[in-house]
């Protein structure tokens, strides 16, 4: 199972483990009620921040808990692979993708997870992607040199500011939790939808 | 309302976790002693371990099975067989003067060296480490696995057993089991194999001969004993030029 323990677990079981993985993943998103639209698009319009607040505390956990591992000598964190950061197709890409979200009201995960319940917004979300991703493809010769521009490489933040990554997660976590007390005071003076 | 108190205690504490969290992780001493350039360009302040951990290793020290023995080694050599790289932990020098047929150098103190590490980094062979003796390939076995490396192997005597054994190898005696007669033989073909000179063919009395002259003390007939033995030796090697 990946970089944490192969001696116990080999690289065959890789897929199972990712199934498994991918049910529990489903099964906590569509409890934190991640299937319904009208929640996810209340970080838009500010009377829910569901969203915001399962995203932050996610890149918490997960980089304080590979700091935690990599310190104790369980994960090797300089052996971790991300993709290649490619800073201008990736602006593009998150307004197009921050658009989708809030006319769709859905993200490509939780439209399948919407699927999982029968809601049909959830189809079309789908479809939608597939038809995007076959549009895209076909076009991926004309918009290869974009797509490769302002490439700086498989790097991360505080490697590339030079900054100490473990001060560098705990300022992240303090602007979490100042972000939580805010949206939540936020919360309070938008009008209440019920969804 | 005090249910709501309540639930923003809850949160509080739950909010402090990761920044309580954090800030011990901040705090925590630096280990790195790491050499590893990309380690250090992350600024993480961990000790690389990717290896076999010090108890393991432990254990893998008191078994025996990673000594190889020479003629294993020796039929690998005779056999040619691909999946095995020989490493010889000499000094350059030391390898330029003999060396096994097939292996490659790499000095003790540059085996963690980048470009040196890239020559041994697969898993598909497996990796006979070889020096004078032991006490060289030994160390950089322990090395090596706790660097993470897998089938490694070390010649057991080292090379001073290995040729030792193919230069004069040990007659069997008459009461001494078919499989000894075999393996002398065998031993006698590895060093015509490896262009070791063969005592019975240019030493009058064969190696029983040398052993003598060896064992005697110094007295005046093992001297001119000696110089006898010495002329044979130069013409012997005038005419095995071929080798």
């Amino acid at each position: 199972m990946g970089p944490l323990i192969p001696e116990y677990i080999s690289p065959e079981w890789n897929n199972v483990v990712a199934i498994v993985l991918g049910i529990a993943f489903g099964y906590v998103m569509e409890s934190a009620g991640f299937s319904s639209s009208r929640k996810l698009v209340g970080v838009f319009y500010g009377y829910d921040f569901a969203v915001l607040r399962v995203f932050f505390t996610a890149a918490i956990t997960a980089s304080l808990g590979l700091l935690f591992m990599d310190y104790f000598g369980w994960v090797d964190m300089a052996a971790l692979d991300g993709l290649p950061a490619r800073v201008y197709p990736i602006i593009v890409g998150g307004i197009i993708m921050g658009l989708g979200f809030v006319i769709g009201g859905f993200c490509p995960g939780t439209c399948v997870t919407a699927i999982g319940i029968g809601k049909l917004d959830g189809y079309v979300f789908f479809g939608g992607i597939m038809l995007g991703v076959f549009v895209f493809s076909e076009m991926f010769p004309l918009l290869e040199g974009f797509y490769n521009s302002g490439n700086v490489g498989d790097v991360s933040v505080p490697e590339y500011f030079n900054i100490n990554p473990y001060w560098f997660t705990a300022v992240v976590a303090l602007v979490a939790v100042i972000a939580f007390y805010v949206t939540l005071q936020i919360r309070k003076k938008v009008k209440k939808v019920q969804y | 309302m005090e249910h709501q108190k309540a639930m923003n205690r809850r949160y509080f504490f739950l909010a402090m976790v990761p920044i309580v969290l954090a800030v011990i992780l901040a705090l925590l001493p630096d280990k790195s002693d790491t050499l590893d350039a990309e380690r250090i360009a992350k600024h993480l302040k961990s000790v690389k371990y990717t290896g076999v951990s010090p108890d393991k290793l432990l254990l893998e020290a008191v078994k025996n099975d990673r000594f190889m023995t020479s003629d294993d080694l020796a039929k690998i050599i005779m056999g040619q067989d691909p999946s095995y790289l020989l490493i010889d932990l000499r000094d350059t020098t030391e390898f330029e003067k003999f060396s096994l047929p097939g292996s490659i150098n790499i000095p003790a103190k540059d085996i963690l060296s980048d470009t040196k590490r890239d020559i041994y980094y697969s898993d598909a062979y497996t990796y006979v480490l070889i020096s004078n003796g032991t006490v060289l390939s030994e160390k950089v076995w322990s090395i090596l696995r706790r660097a993470g490396y897998k089938n490694l192997k070390v010649l057991d005597g080292g090379l001073n057993q290995f040729y030792q054994l193919y230069l004069n190898p040990p007659k069997p005696g008459e009461l001494d089991p078919s499989e000894a007669v075999d393996n002398y033989h065998f031993r006698k073909a590895v060093g015509a194999y490896l262009g070791l000179p063969n005592p019975d063919e240019f030493i009058p009395g064969g190696s029983a001969a040398v052993k003598n002259t060896s064992a005697t003390t110094a007295n005046a007939p093992v001297k001119t004993a000696t110089k006898t033995v010495v002329t044979p030796v130069k013409a012997a090697g005038g005419g095995d030029e071929g080798c």
